[in-house]
């Protein structure tokens, strides 16, 4: 029987935790539990069978640390040998079995213990494929499941069961470890695991370890009000306690099976044991629970997209999805994907998150560049900077497929049409990966003018949708806002349809500020057509958060019609707009007395150079601001910092003052469309395996100050791409940086090659480890002992050039 | 010994608000001498508290016996570890505590965060992670460092891999000792850079005789000419 079968009319059991047991018997500290597949194989089977004589019906591979990283090619053992060995343990025992109970074999997946990036440095697709080999191997192997068990990381799960899906058909289960806080280590709530594991095609979901059934309650009650597949429960024997010398766990098996009967009619359908569980733990459950009929799995029916620490329910609450991460008519965001200005990108994304926007619509799409590279690029920034749930927006579908594949949770996904070739392309990639798609209402046959119409072409999508088992709650129709200059019953027909798929269960969002185009005062359009969407039923909408007459509408609607309790979301927001408008009352009055821009750099007030240099910039030139008042005022902190009476937090400090000061500057130039002539360009990089990049940042600050053309690679950049980027550029100076040890081989390496490629580009080196000896030994041509030096040493190097 | 047993690997959880962070310090780890600006002052006023919402400690500790203590070398846990920084710390002991110890990954996102207004604040907000992970590795020695003198063992100041000559690459032998990936969410990366990177890792000799204060960290420490090295 397939077990996925067999759990919709019974309960099913796990066995317990293998590593206590192996303790026991003499599993040494450092020992790896997987060796003894091979070298006591009949230990294990007599463990496993043991279980089995307990009543469980899973059995997990002694496979928990099975990987590449530590079955590689200088191991005893290759990761086969170990892998099937232990299957063959586990069929052994299965054989020996003597009762009448239905029994699987799961391949046991834990974690690969190394922390994916950005956190840590494990590429995403590295940790993919190093899955991937164990599964293929236990596949082969002939194991009826997988499980993938113990990770308390949303990113590694997600990589993992891809893994899983890509390499085998077998049914995928998934159990998570929560910290006390209810949340993985890294951040996840259940709600927002759930979301991504299911939309990864989880056939069972739940969690394991770091606590005893008692604590676990919490998080299988969450759990279970949102999972629409079966959850599995398998705790430690409580938790451990030291007293007198010995360490027992705080539960006894009665206990734990009592407790656990609790925890099965919250909607349980595979329960067993973790750390501490003996086959007497797993015989207390299954006798305590003979005969249990869990019960049935549900739909839930939510509609959810998740980040890598919440989830964001549509249907309840109108979401608003900040539009401003699309170049479309933004001349300086073109000039930002252009150059790979991903410090700009950000600066958008974080400005709409304190705006209120609870979900980003990311665009990258321009005809010059490599949209899929730029696509990954922005995804991995904006999940650095930002919790906020991503709605990836493209037509390339190679862009959504690496993005949504990427995507650290359940995606939106923008868009699919009523094009055949269009829903073919998307829907896979739906199904494949999880996500919630906005469905636009227009097909072959272009956009209807009826709402009837509009409605019928979703209706389409649903159904061509369900043929990839995709489910409605996963489409949220866009009945597509028209221009109302051009045609004055536009937004009639787009809220008619829209009232009519809401009436009908369905989700719907729409870009708003489409119906507007070609008038004036676009914002007075935009909130009343954005309140009568939201009258409508509209769920999601497309907008600018930083619009204050969309935002106002916002509120309002949520409080006038029940969705804001107290009406506290209200009050804040009330609160803020006047506060904001006050504030910018208050600024040029108090701030431009009696102070000059360069003592304002100097003592580091932001807000005041800013302010005084725009009126410098009244009566002088962009040049002679710079010349006469700005650099005087960097120099003075530079030189005090050099000498040791000014240290490196009122250097930047200044250096934050100054930037302020340039972009006053900046503003001015491009209103007077000059542009400001540039020193050379410097290229910097935190060398290949090195994560550390504050102190690199702090150098590309000040270097920018004085006016170089910084182009900055980031943190952990291999060689060659330092090199490629160098000769593209044709910089005459290269800075690298590197705060470990252990990453000055890679940093000797890139002088080098840098040196052997391209004659001519000088280097200069720096990082906390380094000496004037280390860079000489590697044949740097600069070490710079902190910033103002490097800034120096580029001056040079300039002025050389100029010559 | 009563409350611990010998090579039983424990987990460690604190609550944040036992965790109370100095402005000294946070202004010494950001490379400031004499007094600092109200501005300055200001910066860190407003992000500590944020940086404080973000922290997680967790750890994970055991107990080993040494197995041997000759010349610069030491044996535990069957490894053995050339350095004669750390033979002279764990000198006279009979066991030491391994442990790992983090603020958690939430901090390196507010980090993160930071770093795209400005240095400055990445800066801040990395010194005040600093301060953070040293005051929970502080509050959980003296925790147990109570436990451990009901039986008469007194605790030996805390000693890392990358301090003077205790190698970087005992990093892997703790982390993995304490599966420690598991039980704190701490893994170590092929260059030997711990991740999350509040993160420390080290050992704490326990010795039968109370020696008191023992000079440690800066003090000890070759390199006079550092930027961060504590004026005594």
């Amino acid at each position: 029987m397939n077990i996925l079968d067999s759990i919709k009319n019974k309960m099913l059991f796990f066995d317990g935790g293998m590593g206590t047991l192996l303790q026991k018997k003499g599993l040494e500290s450092g020992e790896l539990p997987e060796v003894w597949n091979i070298e006591k194989g009949d230990e294990i089977t007599a463990i496993h069978l043991d279980y089995l004589n307990a009543g469980c019906n899973i059995l997990k591979t002694n496979t928990f640390g099975a990987n590449k990283l530590k079955f590689g090619e200088n191991a005893k053992y290759s990761l086969g040998e170990v892998i099937s060995a232990a299957v063959s343990n586990a069929k052994k025992a299965i054989e020996l079995c003597t009762n009448s109970n239905e029994h699987y074999i799961a391949l046991d997946i834990g974690p690969c213990g190394k922390l994916l990036k950005p956190l840590g440095n494990l590429d995403f697709d590295d940790a993919c494929e190093l899955f991937a080999e164990s599964v293929r191997i236990g596949t082969k192997c002939g194991v009826d499941l997988i499980l993938i068990e113990t990770m308390n990381d949303l990113y590694e799960t997600k990589a993992a069961l891809l893994a899983a899906k890509e390499n085998s058909s077998l049914p995928v289960f998934v159990t998570n470890a929560y910290d006390t806080n209810e949340k993985l280590m890294t951040g996840a709530s259940p709600e927002a695991v759930c979301a991504c594991l299911e939309g990864l095609g989880a056939d069972a979901i739940g969690l394991n370890c770091s606590f005893g059934p008692s604590q676990m309650k919490p998080v299988v009650k969450r759990l279970s009000r949102v999972s629409s597949v079966p959850i599995i429960v398998n705790p430690n024997a409580g938790l451990p306690s030291f007293k007198n010398g010995v360490t027992t766990y705080d539960i006894k098996e009665d206990e734990f099976a009592d407790i656990m009967a609790e925890i099965a009619d919250y909607g349980v359908h595979i329960m067993g044991g973790c750390c501490g569980t003996t086959p007497k733990y797993i015989q207390a459950l299954t006798k305590k629970l003979d005969g249990y009929k869990p019960k049935p799995v549900e739909e839930k029916n939510i509609s959810v997209i998740s980040s890598y620490t919440h989830a964001v329910e549509f249907g309840k609450k109108p979401v608003i999805i900040g539009e401003r991460i699309n170049p479309t008519g933004k001349k300086l965001f073109k000039e930002a994907l252009r150059n790979s200005d991903i410090d700009y990108i950000l600066d958008v994304g974080l400005k709409q998150v304190d705006a209120g926007a609870h979900v980003l619509d990311v665009n990258v799409g321009l005809p010059e560049i490599d949209e899929c590279k730029m696509m990954e690029k922005v995804i991995v920034s904006l999940q650095t900077v930002t919790d906020l749930p991503l709605q990836i927006d493209t037509t390339n579908i190679a862009a959504m497929e690496r993005a949504i594949r990427i995507y650290n949770g359940k995606p939106m996904i923008n868009s699919v049409n009523g094009k055949q070739e269009s829903m073919e392309a998307v829907f896979p990639l739906v199904k494949k990966y999880g996500g919630l798609v906005v469905a636009l209402t227009l097909d072959e046959n272009g956009i209807p003018a009826t709402a009837s119409e509009r409605v019928k072409i979703a209706e389409k999508i649903y159904a061509k949708a369900a043929e990839y088992d995709i489910a409605k709650k996963d489409i949220i129709v866009d009945t597509l806002a028209m221009t109302i200059s051009t045609d004055s019953s536009g937004a009639v027909c787009t809220l008619d349809a829209l009232e009519q798929i809401s009436k009908r269960g369905g989700l719907t969002s729409l870009g708003v500020s489409n119906v507007s185009f070609g008038l004036p005062a676009r914002e007075m359009i935009n909130s009343i057509f954005f309140t009568m969407a939201l009258g409508k039923g509209l769920s999601g909408a497309i907008i600018n958060p930083h619009s204050v007459e969309m935002m106002k509408a916002y509120y309002s609607y949520l409080a006038l019609s029940g969705l804001d309790e107290n009406c506290s979301d209200y009050i804040d927001f009330a609160g803020s707009v006047t506060v904001t408008s006050q504030v910018l009352d208050a600024k040029p009055k108090s701030t431009l007395e009696d102070i000059t821009l360069k003592s304002a750099i100097i003592k580091g007030l932001k807000e005041s150079s800013y302010n005084l240099a725009k009126k410098s910039l009244e009566t002088q030139s962009a040049l002679d601001v710079i010349n006469n008042e700005i650099v005087p005022a960097l120099d003075v902190v530079g030189k005090g910092f050099e000498e040791k009476t000014v240290y490196l937090p009122q250097l930047l400090i200044s250096a934050d003052a100054a930037k302020a000061a340039f972009d006053a500057v900046k503003e001015s130039m491009a209103a007077n469309g000059d542009r400001q002539e540039k020193k050379c360009t410097v290229v910097i990089a935190t060398v290949e395996g090195d994560i550390h990049d504050i102190g690199k940042n702090i150098v590309k600050a000040l270097m920018e100050n004085y006016g170089f053309d910084v182009i900055d690679l980031g943190k952990d950049v291999a060689p060659q791409d330092i090199l490629e980027c160098a000769k593209k550029n044709n910089a005459p100076l290269v800075g690298l940086s590197a705060l470990m040890t252990t990453t000055v081989p890679a940093m000797e390496k890139t002088v080098k090659l840098i040196h052997s490629e391209l004659a001519g580009t000088k280097v200069i080196v720096g990082g906390a480890v380094l000496t004037q000896e280390y860079a000489d030994s590697m044949g740097a041509d600069k070490y710079a002992k902190d910033a103002m030096e490097s800034v120096r040493y580029a001056e040079e190097i300039n002025y050389g050039l100029k010559k | 010994m009563t409350e611990f047993n010998y090579d039983t690997v424990y987990s460690h959880r604190l609550s944040k608000d036992k965790i109370q962070l100095r402005k000294r310090e946070i202004l010494r780890y950001m490379g400031q001498k004499g007094q600092a600006s109200d501005e300055l002052k200001a910066l860190i006023d407003a992000l500590v508290p944020k940086v404080h919402s973000s922290l997680n400690p967790k750890g994970a500790f055991v107990v080993k016996k040494i197995q041997g203590i000759g010349g610069d070398e030491i044996v535990i846990d069957n490894m053995i570890i050339s350095s004669r920084n750390l033979s002279k710390n764990l000198r006279g002991c009979k066991a030491a505590v391994i442990f790992a110890m983090t603020i958690g990954s939430e901090t390196d996102r507010f980090i993160a965060r930071q770093s795209h207004a400005s240095p400055l604040g990445a800066l801040a907000a990395s010194a005040i992670g600093a301060e953070a992970i040293e005051c929970y590795v502080d509050v959980w020695q003296a925790e147990i460092g109570k436990s451990f003198e009901k039986d008469g063992l007194f605790m030996r100041p805390r000693f890392s891999p990358g301090y003077g000559d205790f190698s970087l690459k005992f990093q892997e032998n703790i982390i993995s000792l304490l599966t420690a990936p598991i039980r704190c969410g701490i893994c170590v990366t092929d260059k030997l850079i711990l991740t999350p990177s509040k993160s420390v890792t080290g050992m704490i000799g326990l010795s039968e005789t109370n020696e008191g204060c023992i000079k440690i960290g800066c003090e000890e420490c070759a390199k006079t000419d550092c930027a961060f090295r504590r004026n005594c």
